[in-house]
């Protein structure tokens, strides 16, 4: 069974008066349990694929699907419970909140609708996970790039999500933690069984078994 | 959420204090003002307790001060059916005491009141100022033609005077026999004196002009002082020199217009207090959302709704209401507690105005966090969090 199923999809924005067609038409299918690789030069529209399939932009026309569910068809509120449940996402800013510590960040999906019982506990373990059981108090400033970059796959990874969607995750780090962080998400990903999303312009990662796509101007270039 | 809220507002020191300062700067304003009205009130509503009787001036004249009335309408006054007694006053302004200017200050005005005291020993009650006396006597017919005095003990600790010493008013040295306290703070500024001592000093030779009478009446009912008022009013109706008669609740009821101004003013300044904190903590949030926007969209990444970051937004702002609510009340309070040490009068603060006014903190922040709070949830996670 498919995961994510994407048929016809077109993004445009209007930058300014002008229109910018950012997807043209992709159509995609990746089952579960997968990791892909979705890359391109800049401006592809890789990250735009990436939005909509985080249910973090709707398509302007086209559907898409992730874990059987019509994203386009989902109201507001039911995408943001969406994302919740279903999504976890590394960003390449990492995207922590500058004021919380590690345990805090962690936790910032869940603080919404109020911590269950033995969530801190989880979020402790999860940090120690990712090799940060020394840096639960910590904040985001007072952490490197990889230890960021750690606190943010502990986040996306806390709630069991069917989908990993990382956007440049290495962009920002070099090459030597670059290649810790991706070790890391192969090892969440055989271990939780989440199928995992990589949107980069860097290809050094990609191993055999995993799918690759191709972007460009819009359109599927390359698949394998 | 709502210990993330609180989380937000604790790890954010610097600028949770401005917002709450904001706040708590109008609400102690608020406090402070009104507490000051009511206690003046207070002291005119108490100064009138204390006059039970009659005040007959001159028609048209705001204050005894101001009128001019023949001595002789005091027997015509007696005449009247139910009046017990009608004694006349002389009432003047004393604007030098021991060289000091005494107009500088609204409450350290110091008045002279000339009385007869052959003519009060007919009050049942006494006077305000013989049933007040604290040292030494009262103003009696031995004093006639000598320079005597009854002050208060307010400005026997003023000038640092007691019984047996001497007070200069305007040129005159005058001996002090007695003290009083009456406790008012408008009775209190009184230096009393024979009434033939109070001509002098007013530079009158004719000793047949009074300024004003207190009419005693045999029963203390409010309809019987109407009547009487309305009889005396209308004795002297011909007479080329009408007269004013009002009872206390007449006097209050004239102090009631000045206060309800008063209040106006106080509902205005306050208003306005109330308006700059608004716009203070609305800045404060909207800086601080404006400042978070990549925030607010790693939080709708993460699956935060509208509806939650709505209510994230407004529950930091209506902590920092409570807590501006909290600190205003208590500055507001301790301000005016300070205050009143230098104060001729005790404001008054009822716990009634510090729960409005902790109230009006908790909506001020409620308020200032509605439109911060639309604006954070409206945006996108994907433009919010490229803002960074």
């Amino acid at each position: 069974m498919s995961l994510l199923r994407a048929v016809n999809l077109t993004k445009t924005f209007a930058i300014g008066s002008r229109p910018v067609e950012a997807l043209r038409g992709v159509s995609i299918e990746l089952p579960e349990n997968s990791f892909t690789f979705v890359v391109g030069p800049s401006g592809s529209g890789k990250s735009t694929f990436m939005h909509l399939a985080g249910a973090l932009e709707r398509p302007t026309s086209g559907t898409i699907e992730v874990a059987g569910r019509d994203l386009g068809a989902l109201s507001d509120d039911e995408l943001s419970d969406f994302r919740r449940e279903k999504l976890g996402f590394v960003f390449q800013a990492f995207n922590l909140i500058p004021n919380l510590n590690a345990v805090e960040n962690v936790l910032v999906p869940f603080y919404a609708k109020g911590l269950a019982e033995g969530m801190r506990e989880k979020a402790k373990e999860m940090l120690k996970r990712v090799g940060l059981g020394d840096r639960l108090d910590h904040r985001p400033r007072q952490l490197s790039g990889g230890e960021q970059q750690r606190v943010a796959i502990a986040r996306a990874l806390l709630k069991d999500p069917l989908l990993l969607l990382a956007d440049e995750p290495t962009g920002e780090l070099d090459s030597k933690t670059g290649a810790e962080i991706f070790a890391l998400m192969r090892s969440l990903h055989r271990e939780k069984g989440a199928s995992v999303v990589v949107v980069t312009h860097d290809t050094r990662y990609i191993e055999p078994a995993d799918r690759v796509i191709r972007i460009e101007d819009g359109r599927i270039v390359e698949e394998k | 959420m709502l210990r993330f809220a609180l989380l937000n507002i604790l790890t954010r020191p610097l600028r949770s204090f401005l917002a709450l300062v904001g706040v708590a700067v109008a609400i102690a304003g608020v406090v402070g003002l009104i507490s000051v009205s009511s206690g003046l009130k207070n002291t005119m509503t108490d100064t009138l307790d204390k006059v039970e009787g009659l005040v007959m001036i001159e028609a048209n004249s705001v204050d005894p001060i101001f009128s001019s009335l023949p001595i002789s309408y005091a027997n015509r006054v007696e005449k009247i059916p139910g009046v017990a007694a009608c004694v006349p006053e002389y009432w003047k302004v004393a604007p030098n005491v021991e060289g000091q200017k005494t107009l500088m200050g609204m409450f350290s005005a110091v008045v002279v009141l000339g009385l007869d005291p052959e003519r009060h020993t007919r009050l049942s009650a006494g006077h305000v100022y013989s049933r007040s006396m604290k040292r030494g006597r009262n103003i009696e017919g031995q004093d006639a033609g000598k320079r005597r005095v009854v002050v208060s003990e307010r400005i026997a600790k003023k000038y640092g005077k007691d019984v047996g010493g001497s007070i200069k008013v305007g040129e005159l040295l005058y001996e002090i026999v007695g003290v009083y306290q009456t406790g008012s703070l408008f009775l209190d500024g009184t230096l009393v004196m024979h009434l033939d001592q109070a001509w002098a000093f007013a530079g009158i030779s004719g000793k047949d002009v009074v300024t004003s009478f207190y009419v005693e009446p045999k029963v203390q009912s409010k309809e019987e002082m109407a009547r009487i008022e309305k009889a005396i009013e209308d004795e002297f109706s011909k007479d080329p020199k009408k007269v004013d008669c009002l009872s206390t609740a007449e006097w209050q009821s004239e102090f009631g217009k000045l206060i309800s101004n008063l209040d106006v003013f106080l509902v205005v300044v306050s208003s306005i207090a109330v308006i700059v904190g608004a716009i203070g903590i609305l800045n404060t949030m909207l800086m601080s959302v404006t400042e978070r926007i990549p925030e607010f969209g790693i939080l709708k990444a993460n699956g935060w709704s509208r509806g939650d970051v709505t209510r994230l937004v407004l529950v930091e702002s209506t902590y920092l209401g409570i807590a501006g609510g909290l600190l205003g009340c208590s500055v507001g309070v301790a301000g005016v507690q300070i205050a009143a040490r230098f104060m001729p009068f005790a404001p008054a603060t009822p716990p009634s105005l510090v729960a409005t006014a902790f109230g009006v903190g908790v909506v001020l922040g409620i308020l200032g966090g509605v439109y911060p709070a639309r604006h954070a949830a409206g945006l996108s996670p994907v433009e919010a969090i490229r803002a960074a």
